[in-house]
């Protein structure tokens, strides 16, 4: 549930130029990797944990969204904006307590940015993520900061929500198509202020299209991703409604080891803040430490991050202030120990500020 | 042929009002050559100027030969001076940029009277400068420059001559040389003579004396 | 503190005491130096605010890529995708767009996504630049093409409010736009003084029809990364018909195109500053003559020589340095007027932009260059009176009756210099261009101005002695004048010297654009020889872009009426560092009904034949003297596919631009370029055709095509009104330079009348009346007035001849015909002559009002 792109957005609802994502849609892959340019609003978003041989750890953050323009008119020439094309990068170094992102907002057009239909293959400027032979090539490099990924799928895709969708609001359509590669094998090449290491470990993607998610009220979400060492992931995400309850339509998926998705609703877990960090520059105060109950799976989880600041202040693309970082987890879980890794985004806890 | 009837003269001066010449009366017949002393300020320059027509007196009347000067307007006044009065000078001012000859012709040349250049010859040579008739001023001795300046005065044939401290500026050659010009002048032609001087030697020289003291004529 | 007191009490109340003269010395260097000072605020707004108008839309940008007069393919930007690594990139359209107020501005499409690392307008401030812009506003920019952006000023010109809808027109083509954002004159919104519209790259694709190419890609590397492995990578890499550039070459290019004419312009300022200072000489001269015998007498008290000189160098500083502060707020004022002739002349001839000027903050670096020049312009002016002053021994002075040896100098000395200095104006004369410029040509008018006045004196008593010899034919005030004139000609030669300087520039700059107009009319009766010219109505001066459409030639071609349509179309290429035209023409019809003046005096026909189909061109009279290139040259000229060799068939004749054309045959030239459409096009009519009614039928049959049609005669007129606009500033100059020299005479005379008062007075006693003075007083500086037209005249035949042989050759590329303005010149010199005995006026009123006695008294 990747948010970033709402303040362009928010406040729309219904677009009659684009589809609504409704019950019933079914994937089919790899033409759902692709662009879908008839819903309004897509991006994929690649997270990461790695390890360097040495073991030391890193985070990484590549995202690509693509929001379509109201009214656009088309025209012959190909610079005219029927998309926007933001894109965040985000590297995080625990042992240097060190957190770097980079943003870049672009529209379609000759060799800047854009994204095939019918396949994976999206780029902005020089940060791409394209389907290849056996896997994913992930590439994005920014101020001597820079990823040089191979990511291999160790599961199938696997689909959010049910028949199709993943609910966001109380009306049809306000929903998504919703999937993630939930567990990724990842190797290549990881640069930070000049030093650069080979690196192994686990990446996560999300893709997600759709018109119109949101409904008015819901001020922002606590969104999880975990992949747990026994070979399980979980994906969960709760919206946050105005004066601090919990909207019903909050969800999660748990992944089996070889792949199959089950929904959880809102019911079935429970999400518990344990700890906060004050942003120095936003003001913004984040639970990024939390206890996730789920008891039908005997759950006992303690999610804390790899460092406190991971926050991303988007002035100059998305315009939105958001937390996104690498997480470490542990606790119980059906039972026995549990031990992982994974991503956090907490959405609507900072002031946002305008797009561009 | 000249005659001063109470004539006075003040100026302001710096606030003050100082009298240059007090009701001074007095005549000169023609071919009378009268050397006016006295000490410096006493009035002489300003007298010699009221008599020139080159300046007006604030009471009393002027006569030279049956014209009223104290009654006529600017235009009457240079044509007075033009046609009837010489001047010569202690500092000579002969003009440096015209030649001895353009010097004393000059007069006749604002008085736009044509042919003339026999009368400039003559008086030339009347006053020994023949031979300087083209030089210029810069080139001349002192004697030179004022029996040139002598020449100017008498070109337009006047009746009075006005002479102020003309040795002044001469050694007693020079000097003397000139005294004798303008004697000759005023014994042969007729022609009246006021010359203000310092000189003792040169008052000798003259037919009458005055002697001026604060503006005063004294007898 | 002594000699500051000495001072005060024998220098500063000498010159309070005589305010009129003070003044008029102070008033002849303000205007000498208003005139240099207004003369670098006009070249400052109007040129180099369009070089610095140039380096803002450059921004930051680091290289820029570009076609050199071919569009670059935006497919170029994919090939470029290494570059992303270790660089931000800007993709550009640019172009030219008719306002509904009809001003022409250039119009730049800009990727608003990815310029603010370029351009401020969208920097880290983008919030504040872009104050009322709204997200939504923004988005639609993006993603509609009829929204634009106006820097604010602009907008009040127009009077469209953010919201309106106003109409651009492009070439042959108009669209309705809605206006989006307006923007704070800062950064690149204040290039070209706010004249400039800003569109998305999408929507000036739209508009300027040049959708998939981009006009230039803005290249700015990353912080740390290797600068000049980019550079050799891209030189490396891009096709054949792209280049790479710095932006300091690309601003290079447009100071060199107008390097020439602000360098003339602001010699020809400098020159009038010479008058001024001559006037400072001339105050200081009198001065100290007159007071030869007060300087005598405080020698003879203690004051050492040199504290004397040192008194009067420190005065002729102080007047130079009021002079010049004045000179500031007379600059000011004069410059509002001179810089929207200064404006006007470098539209039309260079940019072919109406940028109206831009405002500049206060330049205080060259304001206190003005005051430093002035005050040490005085100082130097100073040297020789003061020197003179002091040379004879005190006692000696004092013992002199009338104050200066009045023996008629014949002033050999000076003579043999004079002579040697215009021996060595002619010898330099000869000399080539150095860097472009006519230094040479400079320095011989220089030295002829040095040569004239050393020989002046001598030469003017040749006139003087020969007058005086006719003395019995002249009235006596005539020949007191002249006796004066030649007695005091060592003082009075300074002013004749100045109002022969002033004159000879009227003159000489008279007659060379005289002779370039008359050359010009006499060029536009030869070759502009077509019915009617076509232009596409969003076209501006000088401006190749949005061409007239191949279907809309069609349709002129089909109008009943029509004979021949001869279709031109001209691109702006980079050729030996100098932006130039390339351009395509129908040979065929200039073969047939067309005209060119080919320098080697070859047949049009004949050289037109020569061309078609061949990989030859013609080259325009400016390019070949500029680039030294000759008939029979080989030329590399820029192509999509690589430069392709030309061979130069001739040199034409041009003095539309000093940019130099190339033209080749429109065949070939459709070929290279792919380009099929017309900047311009000659119409000849059939036999009986009437203009009026086919133009009318032409642009009904344009259809939706917006032209603008001249018949003969009206292109031809408005040619020579730019003409005349062109050179105003010129004879603005002119005039100012005389009116300085006539205030010198006015000065001079009236100071020679009071240090000649005791002469005066004696007249007086001699019998001379006050008429006989005042007329004198006329006649003399009349005879200054002669004196010095004359020689001004003659100085000014040889000046004009430098200026048309070598200082416009050399600045333009231009062979004038010589053509004296006789008349114009008849009646200036006249209003000259005139004006110096308005200038002697005065004088004589002070001549005619001074009190004899008291006068002679004081002598």
């Amino acid at each position: 549930m990747r948010v970033a792109l709402c303040g362009l957005l928010l406040w729309t609802l219904a677009w009659p130029d684009y589809r609504a994502a409704l019950p019933g849609y079914r994937f089919e892959f790899p033409r759902d990797h692709g662009s879908h340019p008839d819903f309004k609003l897509e991006w994929w978003y690649f997270t990461g944990n790695l390890r360097n041989e040495a073991g030391r750890r890193f985070g990484y953050e590549l995202t690509f969204f693509r929001t379509g323009l109201e009214d656009a008119v088309r025209t012959p020439s190909r610079w005219q904006a029927r998309d926007l094309y933001p894109a965040h990068f985000a590297i995080t170094d625990p042992e240097q307590e060190r957190f770097v992102y980079y943003e870049k907002l672009n529209r379609t057009s000759p060799g800047v940015a854009g994204a095939a239909e019918g396949t994976l293959e999206v780029w902005n400027e020089n940060w791409v993520a394209r389907l290849e032979e056996g896997g994913v090539r992930l590439r994005a490099s920014q101020d001597g900061s820079a990823v040089d990924l191979w990511l291999v799928p160790e599961k199938p895709p696997v689909i959010h929500g049910t028949d199709g969708v993943s609910q966001k609001g109380s009306l049809p359509g306000m929903a998504s198509h919703y999937y993630s590669w939930s567990r990724l094998a990842t190797s290549g090449e990881l640069r930070l202020g000049g030093e650069r290491w080979r690196v192994e470990g686990l990446s996560w993607m999300d893709h997600e299209f759709s018109t119109s998610a949101l409904e008015e009220g819901q001020v922002g979400w606590d969104w999880f991703s975990l992949q747990l060492e026994g070979g399980e992931d979980l994906m969960l995400f709760q919206l946050r409604r105005k004066g601090g309850t919990v909207d019903p339509r909050s969800a999660a998926t748990v992944v089996s080891v070889s792949g199959e998705g089950r929904h959880l609703s809102d019911s079935e877990f429970e999400l518990e803040p344990a700890g906060y960090w004050t942003s120095p520059r936003s003001g913004g105060r984040y639970p990024v430490r939390w206890r996730i109950r789920i008891p039908g799976l005997g759950a006992e989880l303690e999610v804390e991050p790899l460092m406190d600041d991971q926050e991303l202040v988007t002035t100059s693309s998305t315009g939105v202030v958001y937390w996104e970082g690498a997480i470490r987890v542990t606790g119980r879980w059906r039972g026995g120990e549990a031990k992982g890794s994974g991503y956090l985004e907490m959405t609507g806890y900072g002031g946002e500020r305008p797009a561009i | 042929m000249l005659e001063l009837r109470g004539v006075s003269k003040t100026y302001g001066l710096n606030g003050q009002r100082v009298t240059a010449v007090a009701d001074v009366t007095l005549s000169v017949a023609p071919g009378e050559f009268v050397a006016l002393t006295g000490p410096s300020g006493c009035g002489k320059s300003t007298l010699l100027h009221l008599m020139g027509a080159m300046d007006r007196a604030d009471r009393g009347e002027i006569w030279l030969a049956d014209q009223p000067l104290h009654d006529l307007g600017e235009e009457e006044l240079i044509q007075v001076r033009r046609r009837q009065i010489g001047f010569v000078f202690q500092f000579f001012y002969l003009l440096p940029t015209m030649t001895v000859e353009e010097n004393v012709e000059l007069p006749l040349l604002l008085a736009g009277v044509t042919c003339h250049l026999e009368r400039v010859a003559a008086l030339l040579e009347q006053v020994g400068l023949s031979h300087r008739a083209r030089a210029y001023p810069a080139t001349l001795s002192g004697g030179e420059l004022q029996r040139a300046a002598l020449a100017r005065a008498l070109v337009g044939r006047p009746r009075l001559i006005i002479a102020d401290e003309p040795t002044g500026n001469l050694d007693s050659d020079n000097g003397g040389r000139v005294l004798e010009i303008l004697r000759g002048l005023a014994g042969r032609e007729g022609v009246a003579v006021v010359m203000a001087t310092h000189s003792a030697e040169a008052a000798e020289v003259a037919s009458r004396v005055l002697r001026m003291r604060d503006g005063r004529v004294q007898t | 503190m002594n000699w500051v007191r000495l001072f005060h009490r024998y220098i500063l109340r000498d010159l309070t005491g005589k305010p009129v003269r003070t003044l008029l010395t102070v008033a002849g260097v303000a205007l000498g130096m208003g005139v240099v000072w207004a003369v670098h605020l006009s070249n400052e707004r109007s040129i180099t605010s369009f070089t610095d108008s140039v380096q803002l839309l450059n921004g930051r940008a680091d290289f820029q890529i570009q076609g050199n007069g071919v569009p670059l393919d935006e497919q170029l930007l994919v090939q470029l995708g290494w570059l992303w690594e270790v660089a931000s990139l800007s993709p550009l359209v640019e172009g030219r767009v008719k306002l509904p107020d009809g001003s022409s501005v250039p119009v730049y499409g800009i990727d608003l996504l990815s310029e603010a690392p370029f351009r401020s307008y969208l920097a880290s401030d983008s919030r504040r630049a872009l104050a009322n812009v709204t997200r939504a506003d923004f988005l639609r920019l993006l993603s509609r093409p009829d929204q634009l952006i106006l820097p604010g000023r602009l907008a009040g010109r127009l009077e469209v409010k953010k919201g309106d809808s106003m109409v651009l027109l492009a070439g042959e083509r108009q669209r309705n736009f809605q206006v989006a954002a307006l923007l704070e004159a800062e950064g690149a919104a204040g290039a070209f003084g706010g004249n400039v519209v800003f569109l998305d790259i999408a929507a000036a694709q739209i508009l300027l029809e040049r959708i998939g190419t981009l006009d230039r890609i803005d290249v700015l590397v990353e912080e740390g990364a290797d600068r000049e492995a980019v550079l050799r990578r891209l030189q490396r890499e891009l096709p054949e018909a792209a280049s790479v550039w710095r932006p300091e070459d690309v601003t290079a290019q447009s100071r060199r195109m107008l390097r020439a004419f602000r360098f003339n312009l602001s010699a020809l300022s400098y020159l009038s500053l010479i008058v001024g200072v001559i006037l400072v000489y001339n105050t200081l001269n009198i001065a100290v003559v007159r007071r030869q015998r007060e300087i005598a007498a405080l020698r003879t008290l203690g004051a050492s020589r040199r504290a004397v000189i040192g008194m009067f160098l420190v005065e002729a500083a102080g007047l130079g340095l009021l002079g010049a502060l004045a000179g500031l707020a007379v600059g000011g004022l004069l410059a509002g007027a001179a810089e929207s002739l200064v404006g006007r002349t470098v539209e039309t001839l260079y940019t072919g932009l109406d940028t109206l000027a831009a405002e500049r903050p206060f330049d205080w670096p060259f304001a206190g260059f003005v005051v430093g020049l002035g005050a040490l312009l005085g100082a130097a002016s100073g040297i020789y009176p003061a020197r003179r002053a002091t040379a004879r021994p005190p006692v000696q002075v004092l013992r002199e009756g009338f104050l200066e040896p009045s023996r008629l100098r014949r002033y050999r000395v000076q003579t043999r210099l004079g002579a040697a200095a215009l021996a060595a104006a002619g010898v330099t004369a000869l000399g080539p261009p150095v860097a472009g410029l006519p230094l040479w040509g400079y320095a011989s008018a220089l030295l002829a101005m040095a040569g004239f006045a050393l020989l002046a004196p001598r030469a003017a008593l040749l006139p003087l002695d020969w007058l005086a010899r006719q003395r019995g034919r002249l009235p006596v005030e005539a020949r007191l004048a002249l006796q004066s004139v030649r007695g005091g000609l060592s003082r009075l030669v300074v002013a004749i010297v100045s109002l022969m300087i002033a004159v000879s520039m009227l003159v000489g700059v008279a007659s060379m654009v005289g002779s370039f107009r008359e050359t010009v009319r006499a060029w536009l009766d030869q070759t502009l020889v077509a019915d009617l010219y076509v232009r596409a109505a969003g076209a501006g001066a000088n401006d190749g872009f949005n061409p007239i459409r191949a279907e809309t030639l069609e349709a002129l071609s089909r109008t009943p009426g029509v004979a021949a349509l001869g279709a031109f179309h001209g691109r702006r290429i980079v050729l030996g560092g100098f932006p130039v035209t390339l351009a395509g023409g129908d040979f065929e019809v200039l073969a047939r009904r067309g005209r060119l003046l080919f320098v080697d005096g070859r047949d049009t026909a004949e050289v037109a034949r020569a061309l078609i189909g061949q990989d030859r061109v013609v080259v325009s009279e400016p390019l070949a003297l500029r680039q030294g290139v000759r008939a029979g040259d080989v030329l590399e000229l820029p192509a999509p596919r690589g430069p392709v060799p030309f061979r130069v068939e001739a040199v034409y004749y041009d003095y539309s631009s000093d940019r130099g054309l190339i033209v080749m045959d429109r065949g070939r030239y459709r070929e290279l370029y792919g380009e099929d459409g017309a900047t311009s096009v000659s119409v000849y009519l059939e036999a009986g055709a009437d203009p009026r009614r086919t133009t009318e039928r032409m642009l009904a049959g344009a259809g939706e095509a917006r032209l603008q049609i001249y018949p003969n005669a009206q292109l031809r007129s408005r040619a020579l009104q730019v003409f005349d606009q062109t050179f105003q500033v010129t004879y603005a100059l002119e005039v100012i330079a005389v009116i300085v020299a006539v205030l010198g005479i006015t000065n001079t005379l009236g100071a020679l009348l009071v240090e000649r008062r005791g002469e005066l007075a004696l007249l007086e006693f001699l019998g001379a009346d006050r008429r006989q003075l005042r007329r004198m007083v006329l006649w003399e500086s009349g005879l200054v007035g002669v004196l010095g037209t004359v020689a001004g005249t003659l100085l000014g035949a040889f000046l004009a001849v430098l200026l048309i042989y070598v200082i416009n050759r050399q600045s333009f590329g231009w062979t004038l015909q010589p053509d004296l303005p006789v008349a114009t010149l008849g009646a200036a010199l006249a209003l000259v002559l005139l004006s110096t005995l308005v200038a002697g006026l005065y004088p004589a009123m002070l001549a005619a009002s001074t009190d004899p006695i008291r006068s002679l008294r004081t002598e």
